[in-house]
């Protein structure tokens, strides 16, 4: 990941925020962004509720950062990546990260809700580790590189 | 004596005998007008005895046309009282039987609402019953998304952690730990695969769409082109009899077909490539589909074992990665199953094998295309 082609973003880190209850998930994503890119900041919220936390915190002046793209575990403890998605796309400001949908799942039920409740896309996590890697970098890559964000205004 | 006087005297004689005559005559008819008024009064008495009589004879008779009239008179009230006891009979009967009607109404409406009672006892039992099912293909569902979900995290951790182990210190590990940890990720493999294949085995009754009309050719072709890999790579030739237009849910007649075949090209014997044909005969109630090859087939004490899930003939290295689990019979089975038909074969070791199995004909099936 060297060429950037002139992209603003080499000079700063890229802050992502990963919600995810499975710290054995969180520490495979560390190591594989690790490994490619030291771009990208990475915050981590264990379960739904506290992702509404820090997205509150948000909201004044907390000194939780607006992330630029939000990386959603489905299955978590209390509230679940479907309730978090649904009050991210109600929020005017929220709604216009991205947000990339992580499940274990390829249950098409689960997939279809995502979808319906404003997910940017959804991604089952594969059991093979370099198809994991692979995946994490291909987000990297597409949402980092390619993709144009949207301009984040603070609060 | 003269003459004269002779014959005045025989003229006076006969004079006086005439008169004597006359008299007697006279008292002759005399006698006779009294006896004729003797008779006449005897008569007279006669006719007045019979007219006595015949009065009597009236009077006989109106006394007798009396009693006739009261005979009549009680033969008629005899016969308006065993009219009237008729009627009576008859209303009783009448009645009797209105009563019977109407008791037989009452036992009719007393079956039917016993019937009544039945059916909605029945119709109660079958809505438990669906309710049972549904509770049962929801905890199926559930059973599905928790094998899906929770299960494969704590999965995916054994293996990208153990791979993980692997990436980085490959160097530093001896043959015998690179053989355990490729033991370790590759139960991991295939127990995914097995999660997998239970939520599809799962999701033929919970997932199964509703019937529709199904191209079953079409449905074997979409089938033969998610197998075009390894036909491919195993050279199979596949021919088909015309199919018909059936009813049923086209993706799982389409499943049904591609594990069939699947199996089919998979068990042919080493070095051939397999021979499938694929037939189908119009019986009076049902579709009988066939799937043919002549492939390394099995014994029959096997035919009932390998439509149970998971149960497989052969090690699991023996056809290779795409051995698969053991579900794809048990899944077809479901399949037909769910359709209403049966699945069965006959095969011969060495000889190969054919699966049938028979979809029912519904109303405006079309018949097949030849
Ligand atoms: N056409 C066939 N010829 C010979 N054996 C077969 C055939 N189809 C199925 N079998 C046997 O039945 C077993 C179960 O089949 P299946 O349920 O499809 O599981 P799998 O294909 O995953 O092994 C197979 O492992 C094989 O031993
Ligand atoms: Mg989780
Ligand atoms: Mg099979």
């Amino acid at each position: 990941m060297t060429l950037t082609f002139g992209h603003t973003r080499e000079h700063r880190a890229i802050n992502i925020l990963l919600c995810e209850d499975n710290p054995g998930d969180v520490r495979l994503i560390r190591e594989v962004f690790n490994e490619t890119a030291a771009r990208l900041e990475l915050s981590v919220v264990m379960d739904g509720e506290e992702a509404l936390d820090y997205f509150r915190c948000l909201d004044g002046h907390g000194k939780t950062e607006m992330p630029e793209l939000i990386i959603l575990d489905l299955n978590m403890p209390k509230k679940d990546g479907r309730e978090v998605l649904r009050e991210i796309k109600k929020n005017r400001k929220l709604k216009r990260i991205p947000v990339i949908v992580l499940t274990a799942s390829e249950a098409e039920w689960d997939i279809d809700t995502c979808y319906e409740l404003g997910a940017n896309c959804v991604l089952t996590k594969p059991i093979n580790l370099d198809q994991f890697a692979d995946m994490l970098n291909t987000i990297e890559k597409f949402w980092l590189d390619m993709v144009k964000l949207p301009k984040m205004e603070s609060f | 004596m003269s003459l004269e006087a002779e014959l005045q005297e025989k003229v006076n004689f006969l004079e006086q005998t005439h008169f004597a005559n006359m008299n007697i005559i006279d008292d002759l008819n005399a006698e006779r007008q009294k006896l004729e008024n003797y008779q006449r009064a005897a008569i007279n008495i006669l006719e007045d005895l019979n007219s006595e009589r015949r009065k009597m004879e009236y009077s006989q008779r109106a006394t007798f046309n009396i009693l006739q009239d009261y005979n009549l008179e009680k033969a008629r009230l005899n016969d308006i009282q065993t009219a009237a006891i008729n009627i009576l009979e008859d209303f009783n009967l009448g009645k009797n039987r209105m009563e019977d009607a109407q008791r037989a109404t009452i036992n009719i409406l007393e079956d039917f609402n016993l019937e009544k009672e039945r059916a909605e006892l029945a119709n109660i039992e079958l809505q438990e019953r669906t309710d049972e099912l549904k509770q049962s293909n929801a905890e199926l569902e559930q059973f599905a998304y928790v094998s899906s979900h929770d299960l494969q995290e704590p999965l995916r951790m054994v293996a990208s952690y153990v791979q993980l182990l692997e990436n980085r210190y490959r160097d530093q590990l001896d043959d015998d730990a690179r053989d355990f940890i490729h033991f370790a990720s590759d139960g991991a493999n295939r127990m995914q695969i097995m999660i997998k294949d239970l939520l599809q085995y799962s999701r033929v009754g919970s997932r199964g769409k509703p019937f529709e009309s199904v191209d079953t050719e079409a449905a074997l072709l979409q089938a033969l082109s998610n197998l075009r890999l390894s036909i491919n790579e195993k050279i199979a030739s596949i021919s088909n009899d015309p199919l018909p237009t059936i009813t049923g849910d086209r993706s799982q007649i389409s499943q049904l077909f591609q594990n069939l075949v699947g199996n089919a090209i998979k068990f042919g014997k080493q070095g051939e490539s397999p021979f499938i044909h694929i037939s189908v005969r119009k019986q009076k109630l049902a579709w009988q589909f066939s799937v043919e090859d002549k492939g390394i087939g099995l014994a029959r004490e096997y035919f009932e074992r390998i439509f149970v899930i998971f149960q497989r003939l052969h090690g699991y290295d023996k056809f290779g990665a795409a051995g698969g689990t053991g579900i794809g019979l048990a899944i077809c089975k479901r399949i037909v199953e769910r359709h209403g038909g049966r699945i069965w074969l006959e095969s011969e070791p060495g000889k190969g094998s054919t699966f049938y199995f028979t979809i029912p004909r519904a109303e405006g099936d079309g018949g097949s295309r030849q």
